[in-house]
Formats: C-alpha cells, structure tokens, sequence
C-alpha cells in the first residue's frame, strides 16, 4: 500500500518537473485556461452578489401590487377600485402609488417618478439622506432626488429646477433631500415626490394612479387574496412579492443565456484548443514516452503521468482564476461587467457589489472548467502513451 | 453586508420599490417586476428587443394558480 502511493508521488514528482521543464510551452494554455476561468467565476460570482443582494434588500416588497393592463400595457388604475378592495377579507392596508418614468430629453436620461408619501419623521429613512430632509404630506412641489439624478441634471448646489408636463408647460420643483450613493441601487435614478405632484408632471386625471400596494394580514393567504383580486378587477396584474423575489433569483443566473452562453463558448473554444494541442505532441515528447518505456514504465504509468500534468495545470489555473475573480468584484465591483449589465443607459450610478460566495458555485465553476479540460485531454494522452519504444529512440 | 440594510429595507416597504436600479436603458429593464410583461414586438411593429442588458433579464415569474 505504502509503495502504490510512494509510486504515485513519484509519479506526480516527476511530472511536475515535466511540466517546469516545458514551462514556455504550457504557459499558454495555462493563462488562456485561467483567463476563462476568470471570466466564468467573474461572471457567476457578479451574477450570485447581485442575486443575494437583491433578496436582502427586497425582503420587504409589498405583499401585493396591482396595476392595470389594457391590451397588454399598463393603463392608470382608477382610485374606485379601492372600495372594491375593500371588501376582500384579509387585506390589511391599502396604499396609493404613481409610477412612472421621466424622459429627459435633453440628455436621453429616464428618471423613476414615485409620487408617494414617505413618512417625514421616520429616524430611520433619514438615515438615508446624504442631506435635508423628506417632503411633509401637505408640502407640494418639493422632491427628494437619487445620486445619479442630480449629476445628471447638473444640479450642483442649485435646489430649483424644473421639469416639463406632456404639454410642455413646466412644474417647477424644489430638491429638499439627497439620497446617499450608498442606497444607489435602490436610488440612484429616483425622484420621489407627493402623490399630487407626481400626478401633476404627468397630466393624469384626480382619480387616476398607477399602482395599489397592498399589505396582507396573513402572508399564508397572500396568494388566495391575489386572486381574489384578480377577480374583482377584471384586467388588473397582480404581483406578488414572492414572484418578484423569485424572479431576482434567477436573474443573471446561468439560465439567463446571453451571457453565459458567450462564455461556456469560450470555454469550449478552450477545449477544443486543449485537445488540438494535446494531440500534436513532438517529437520529443515521443522520444521521452519512449524512453520511459525502456526503463520500465507501463502504458498505465504514462497516461497517469499525463492526467497528473493535465490536473496541475488545471487546478493551478482554477486557482489564479478564482482568486482573479474574486478581487476584480471584491476591489473593483466587477468592471469588466458593468458595461454589459449597464448596456446603453445614460444613467451610469456607481455601484457597490457586496461580495457573496458560496460553495455550490466553486463546485460548477469546477465541473464547467477543469472536467472538461480533464476529459479533452484523456484521449491525447492515451495515444501518447502507446508508442512502441523502438519507433522512436 | 449591505451597509444600512434596515433603512434600505424600510425604504422598499415605505415606497414599494419592487427593483435594483442597474439597468435604467429600458423599462423593462429597469423594473421587470412592473414593467408590461416581456412580448415580442412591444415598442412598435418590428421591434425585436435590442437592449443588450435584456438579454440578462428574466421576465417576471407568473402567477402560481
């Protein structure tokens, strides 16, 4: 037993030096091995921070939101439906929404409106604020911004400004709050003023809003209550805040495509490289596969000397990979991602990544990197090791 | 850990904000949990969608009834 596992080293040893020896020849395919491995761990860890953050920070959705459709687009919600609400068991709290966006035309930036009425005393949404203060209920025309807002309107110091209704008439505004850069990933493109106001700046009706946010006494019966309401609004959307959670833990995931898609060909692209490249072995190496035989060394023995090369390589190569990966979220929050999640927004908020990481993702990245490379090389190094020693020493 | 998660917690409950502001390029981008639900075409007649951050995002998951 002793000795199996002393050959075993001895082995390894010796492919090892192998490997030292030809350093310039296996240098490539390890810094093109761990710059995919890169790319993939970039890619998962990005994917699975961004996931877990969004479960943080969205824990606290509303139980339902319900807006309007009509032929398949969302219309203004008529505050009537409220009395109909109102007669479903089990809804705690009812509250009034305009959401919208605000195209800036001057610059092709879109802005998220929310006419909405923030607590104004609440300790802790202050905590929020980089500066001043939320709008009371009964203060019009008074709007808290997002970091991204404020450089983008070029606002400095300046806290009046204004915006233009579909008529092209103006609403003059006054900024009385900051959101801090901190909360950007909530904020960062946020105008938040009264529910008057928001309906101001976008010309709709007295009666009109766009969304109900609804809070369920009994999160068992979320589910039940979303039907009922369903049903008592014929065309209404109904979202619960189980499937908004649900959808954020497959966004970005390795199940949405594009992306991933890109990179495991990269990957095969590597392969394929591997085993081409595995496949033509030199002169040389034959003479050594030769050699080695004379001395003794069996078909068995090469081919696990080549595993064992093909393993260090891997394994060192899965190693700068990750740890690559890791300090490009970690130190730099993923750069060389942010443009494509970004894609063509004006809006450009600094984001921070809250690094996550977890064991089932080093397992995929394992099982998508370094097996394949493992298995490409089987075959190379099978025939290898069948040289007849005669042929070539 | 997210820095002031109580307050950003409270944030979401008080405002209903349902999404992460990553993407603001289109709306469904922005908020694919309020947005119209994800259809081919949806802009005008011969639309295809064209956002490269689209290709990232998971339309909303539907109702389970």
């Amino acid at each position: 037993m002793h000795s199996a596992i002393q050959q075993q080293l001895n082995i390894l040893d010796y492919g090892l030096h192998s490997l030292w020896q030809k350093k310039g020849k296996n240098l490539a395919v390890f810094l093109i091995f761990s710059a995919v491995i890169f790319l993939l761990a970039s890619f998962q860890f990005m994917s699975a921070s961004l996931g877990k953050t969004a479960e943080h920070l969205l824990k606290t959705v509303p139980d339902i939101t319900v807006q309007q459709l009509l032929a398949g687009r969302q219309v203004p919600l008529s505050t009537e439906s409220v009395e109909k609400l109102d007669l479903i068991f089990g809804i705690s709290d009812i509250r009034l929404r305009i959401w919208g966006y605000y195209f800036d035309e001057s610059n092709g930036a879109n802005y998220t409106v929310i006419g909405s009425s923030a607590p104004a005393t609440d300790p802790l949404l202050e905590s929020l604020l980089v500066s001043g203060r939320y709008p009371t209920e009964d203060e019009n025309h008074k709007v808290v911004l997002g970091d991204a807002v404020i450089q983008n309107l070029d606002l400095q110091n300046r806290t009046h400004f204004s915006l233009f209704r579909p008529d092209l008439s103006q609403i003059s505004l006054q900024r009385v709050g900051v959101f801090q850069e901190s909360a950007n990933l909530l904020t960062a493109d946020l105008m938040l003023m009264g529910l008057e106001d928001a309906r101001d700046l976008f010309a709709m009706q007295e009666n009109e809003i766009t969304d109900l946010l609804i809070s369920v006494g009994n999160p068992v019966e979320i589910s039940t209550i979303a039907e009922k309401i369903a049903n008592a609004l014929p065309g209404s959307r109904v979202i619960t805040a189980q499937q908004i959670q649900k959808t954020y833990k497959a966004v970005f995931s390795f199940r949405s495509g594009f992306g991933a898609a890109c990179l495991l060909a990269s990957l095969a692209a590597f392969v394929i490289l591997a085993f081409d490249k595995a496949l033509g072995f030199s002169r040389e190496d034959q003479q050594e596969v030769g050699i080695l035989k004379m001395l003794g060394w069996q078909t068995r023995d090469i081919m696990r000397l080549r595993f064992y090369e093909s393993l260090a390589t891997a394994a060192c190569a899965f190693g700068l990979g990750i740890s690559l990966a890791w300090i490009h979220i970690l130190f730099f929050d993923g750069i060389l991602f942010r443009p494509i999640f970004l894609g063509w927004s004006v809006l450009r908020p600094t984001l921070t990544i809250i690094p996550y990481i977890q064991g089932r993702d080093i397992l995929l990245l394992f099982a998508f990197s370094v097996l394949p490379y493992l298995a490409a090389t089987i075959i190379p190094a099978w025939r290898a090791s069948i040289v007849r020693p005669d042929s070539v020493v | 850990m997210i820095q002031n998660l109580p307050a950003k917690q409270q944030l979401v409950a008080t405002l209903g904000l349902t999404d992460l502001a990553l993407s603001t390029e289109a709306r469904y981008t922005r908020h694919p949990s309020l947005s119209d639900p994800l259809a081919a075409y949806m802009d005008h007649p011969g639309a295809i969608e064209h956002f490269p951050s689209g290709s990232f995002i998971l339309p909303i998951a539907q109702m389970d009834n």
